[in-house]
């Protein structure tokens, strides 16, 4: 069997695997992002420490919990 | 005597500053609420600053174009076939992947806003950058190494609603500043101006 006719056979077997793999990486990339901008928005709280600021700090870890969701969501759905 | 009979406290004063602005405003006067990180005992914030509001307008404009795109782009193709057949669960992922990056580009440009920060103290003078996600920058000059202030409004958007930037030089090899379209640029010229003098005992 040759690759071409085994990704004739995947994609045939699951037409839309690739696409879910892809969706997924793409999500996993933004988890990171959610991470660092939580990492940041407390770094930056410390530098300057105003009233609003837990406010933000939680924002930003609602924002990284929706990426788990929509990862989770991801898996089961596609 | 019921406390709400006591007089109130009369309002501290700097330079015939009073204060103020809250901890969301780009120009605050005497803000009591507000620390940052190295800030001395006996030192006091009089003028703390981020940049003007409207500078906002770009992405809040391109975020309300980025909201509606999806319902746009529906519209627009569900007369024809080029919408693709997709799995039902596609219809719940894809849009919520797309909100959801559309919420963290709002708000990570509104934290880039939030934590732009220029600060005046009866001590120094303070610039705390948030470049991007990985780069931060600190900066701070004492008062008596302050050597000029000067301010510039370039263009419609700055005269109209009275923002520009603030230059100041600092002596020798120490770091110049920048306060990038910061709102009432003569006001924040002024009231260094009257620290540093009455820093230095003599005006620059």
């Amino acid at each position: 069997m040759t690759i071409v006719e085994l990704a004739q056979l995947l994609t045939g077997l699951f037409p839309f695997g690739f696409i879910k793999i892809g969706i997924l990486l793409l999500i996993l990339i933004y988890l990171a992002f959610a991470a660092i901008i939580v990492r940041q928005d407390d770094l930056m709280s410390r530098v300057v420490e105003i009233p609003f600021s837990p406010l933000l700090r939680l924002i930003g870890a609602l924002h990284f919990l929706a990426v788990i969701i929509v990862f989770l969501l991801a898996v089961f759905l596609l | 005597m019921p406390d709400v009979y006591t007089k109130a406290p009369v309002k501290k004063r700097i330079n015939g500053l009073t204060p103020q602005g809250g901890s969301l405003s780009a120009f605050a006067v005497l803000p009591k609420d507000i620390r940052f990180e190295t800030q001395e005992a006996n030192e006091e914030i009089v003028i703390f600053l981020r940049q003007h509001v409207i500078v906002n307008a770009g992405w809040i404009f391109a975020s309300i174009i980025l909201a509606l795109l999806p319902t746009i782009v529906e519209i627009l193709l569900s007369g024809t076939n080029l919408l693709p057949t997709l799995p039902a669960g596609y219809y719940v992922v894809i849009p919520a992947l797309w909100y959801l990056g559309l919420f963290g580009y709002i708000f990570v440009s509104f934290l880039h806003w939030y934590f732009n920060i220029y600060i005046v103290t009866n001590e120094r003078v303070v610039d705390i950058d948030w470049v991007s996600l990985l780069y931060k920058h600190f900066a701070s000059t004492r008062l008596d190494k302050v050597q000029d202030v000067s301010y510039k409004q370039a263009g419609i958007l700055d005269l109209f609603f009275n923002f520009g930037h603030v230059y100041i030089q600092t002596a020798g090899s120490e770091q110049n500043f920048e306060f990038a379209a910061v709102p009432k640029p003569d006001l924040i010229v002024r009231q260094i101006n009257e620290l540093v003098e009455e820093k230095n005992g003599h005006s620059l």
